[in-house]
């Protein structure tokens, strides 16, 4: 009763607006520049669409749409998908994280399970101009299905006068059956127009990167293989922001470096 | 007994030793040198630990007289050991617990069913090395050579075969002791494999490893399998797109990161991770670990996937499953796998809007940056996407999570079926889903 008679009598504009926008809430009424309802996912299966008013003390409290407020507790909730961005960044501490990204524009990101990503590895890498690096810690010398697709590309653009690079471990940790299976597909690359380095230190080369003309990165969990191109459970990033491909670069550069040519492994 | 079950014998024969001899030296003619000028890492032990007496009996040092035969037929190979022979009074095999897996249950079942006593080493620490066989108290075989055919095709192995009574004796109560002390009989054991159980199965069978543990009442209910056709069906495997920003990590730049987004977590902490390693020296990861839980405490939801291998035998198997059994305990919702579906993904999400994606296992070399050159992406989204929930909820995981022994037994049977051939398996999982039916 205390609430209802207080709300007759706000004591500033700024309370005004926040108890309409509350009573909006209850009423499960967008407010203004929330398009889309918050969604509660329960541990249980079920889920709910409201707005979530309050996340205090591992408790939310909770707005369901037509209905009364309640509180739920965290330990009984799978996921809050909130409906704006502003409550993101309020509850969800994005700030600092968004502070540790070099480039500061918002960028475009494409998510890639195994076999799309062969795929867009294919597209890249037809369309470089300049130069292409690559890193992976297995090599197939498989020339069926996407591998095959992807050496004929490298093959046309080498060509074509773009540098390929590719770099391989070749360090004690790596499995011998990948270090000798990577040395093997080593000659063939070559005869291609790849340039192969591997990086023979203690330190086991385990990235698998591709960089297409300084423009285009391409990581993530895929093996330079039939099964990271197809049937295993697989993800990786295609980004594009400027500074993400710089570091990108370097990193390759560096490691370039200090890799050896085929006959100068020792094995 | 702590230690694997094997044999050390030291055989003073010249004429064995000129037999050795001669044939390491082709084998040195064809080998490739190695180079350890290049190797950067720490030093090799010198000196490895002395054998030890065995349990029973001593090392016979009096001169014995070998036989040793280059045993490359596998039809001889069968001919001392076809099932079922006529006048045999006790066939006795003691097998690996890693046999109870995939194909290799098939061929402990034939030996079963053809009337042989079959036992297999129950050991958490150890494992059955031995490939020996005690013939009518007077022929010993040994050696390195499995009783397979690619031991007896493509491998480098040895077969010793002895003529000696005595040394027959001793073997035959070295493989009793182990037989009685250390093995489980195999028909309880091929019986829990397939049979649909509703209690604890562990207790069923007497197996259970340690005390009954209550999960967390605010982990997700967790039931025995009842679909056996396509478990290896990937769920949402799409592409799609999200706005965000983001960072490359390289190396040991992933550490700090991940720890930061476990440790303020506010909703939910998703991983779905090819390969976390815990050996005892793996600090960095036990702290990594250790911060899952304590967020899961806090009320956080936590959700971690882990590849299961093919192999019980790869200790990948036993990793996974010792994490699980620890971090569930902790009310982490722990999953594993379906073997077969190679779950090769590094995938973190944080509150669905906090990601890090690449090629960071969680070991200890590629956590500290040490031992693993890595790179991964950090995404930092300002929308939430549920879809990477979607992805990492919907893999192909084992179903029954409520104890070690339930999710064990659905192993075993899911690698089971993947031996099988077309034909055997739908049998199989017709029979299964019908007994099975709610």
């Amino acid at each position: 009763m205390k609430w209802f008679s207080s709300l007759r009598r706000p004591r500033s504009r700024q309370q005004t607006v926040q108890r309409i926008g509350l009573a909006m809430a209850i009423l499960g009424v967008p407010v203004c520049g929330q398009a889309e309802p918050d969604r509660i996912f329960l541990r249980d299966g079920s889920s709910k669409q409201g707005r979530v008013v309050a996340d205090t003390n591992g408790v939310y409290t909770f707005a369901e749409a037509g209905g009364p407020t309640v509180p739920v507790r965290r330990n009984t909730v799978r996921f809050v998908v909130y409906g704006d961005e502003k409550t993101v960044k309020e509850r969800l501490g994005i700030d600092a994280f968004q502070a540790q990204c070099t480039d500061t524009d918002i960028q475009d990101i494409r998510i890639l399970p195994a076999e799309s990503f062969g795929a867009e590895i294919l597209q890249q890498v037809q369309s470089a101009k300049k130069f292409i690096y690559m890193t992976t810690y297995s090599l197939s010398g498989s020339e069926s299905g996407r591998m095959g697709e992807i050496f004929e590309a490298l093959k046309e653009r080498a060509q074509a006068g773009v540098k390929v690079y590719l770099i391989a471990p070749a360090s004690p940790r790596a499995h011998v059956g990948v270090r000798i299976a990577s040395m093997n597909v080593a000659e063939k690359l070559e005869s291609i127009g790849i340039q192969v380095r591997f990086l023979q230190k203690t330190k086991l080369l385990h990235k698998k990167l591709v960089i297409i003309d300084a423009r285009t990165v391409l990581l993530g969990s895929s093996n330079f293989s039939l099964a990271g191109f197809g049937r295993n459970i697989e993800l990786n990033v295609l980004i594009t922001a400027p500074a993400f491909t710089q570091e990108a670069v370097t990193d390759f550069r560096s490691l370039r470096r200090s890799a050896k040519a085929l006959h100068q492994v020792s094995f | 007994m702590t230690r694997t079950a094997r044999d050390t014998l030291i055989l003073r024969s010249r004429e064995l030793a000129a037999l050795y001899r001669g044939r390491l030296e082709v084998l040195l003619e064809q080998a490739y040198r190695l180079e350890t000028e290049s190797y950067e890492g720490p030093d090799l032990p010198r000196k490895f630990p002395e054998a030890k007496d065995s349990p029973r009996g001593r090392r016979d040092e009096r001169l014995v007289a070998p036989r040793m035969q280059a045993f490359t037929d596998v039809r001889r190979a069968e001919s001392y050991f076809t099932p079922g022979r006529d006048g045999i009074e006790r066939f006795l095999q003691i097998a690996d617990d890693t046999m109870l897996s995939g194909s290799r249950l098939g061929t402990l079942q034939q030996f079963h069913d053809a009337g042989i006593a079959v036992v297999t080493l129950e050991l958490d620490r150890a494992s059955l090395h031995l490939k020996t066989a005690v013939i009518d108290e007077r022929v010993v075989i040994t050696g390195s050579h499995n009783w397979t055919s690619g031991a007896a095709a493509r491998n480098v192995e040895d077969l010793l075969i002895f003529d000696s009574p005595q040394l027959a004796r001793y073997y035959t109560g070295y493989l009793d002791y182990i037989a009685e002390t250390h093995a489980k009989p195999f028909a309880e054991i091929a019986r829990d494999a397939v049979d649909a159980v509703d209690t604890d199965p562990m207790a069923a069978a007497g197996l259970r490893r340690r005390g009954e543990v209550q999960y967390p009442a605010t982990l997700p209910d967790t039931v025995p399998r009842t679909r056996f056709r396509d478990v290896n069906a990937k769920g949402d495997n799409e592409a799609f797109s999200v706005r965000g920003h983001v960072e490359y990590l390289d190396d040991d730049e992933y550490l700090p990161v991940v720890r930061e987004m476990i440790n303020t977590a506010r909703q939910s902490i998703l991983v779905s991770m090819y390969h976390v390693a815990a050996r005892r020296r793996s600090e960095t990861v036990h702290e990594v670990l250790k911060e899952l839980g304590d967020a899961a405490k806090n009320g956080v939801y936590v959700y971690l996937v882990l590849n299961m291998p093919e192999m019980q035998s790869d200790s990948q198997h036993e990793t996974h499953s010792a994490i699980a059994e620890r971090l569930r305990e902790r009310g982490v919702d722990v999953r594993l796998n379906v073997p077969g579906a190679l779950l090769h993904e590094k995938v973190v999400v944080v509150d669905l809007c906090k990601i890090l994606i690449g090629s960071h296992n969680w070991s200890e070399g590629a956590l500290t940056g040490d031992g693993v050159y890595e790179s991964s992406a950090l995404l930092v989204l300002p929308r939430q996407e549920p879809r990477f929930a979607h992805r990492l909820v919907g893999h192909p995981i084992v179903s029954d999570m409520r104890n070690r022994g339930t999710w064990e037994k659905e192993l075993s049977l899911l690698r089971h079926l993947d031996s099988q051939s077309t034909d055997q398996r739908d049998a199989t999982i017709i029979r299964l889903e019908q007994e099975r039916q709610p």
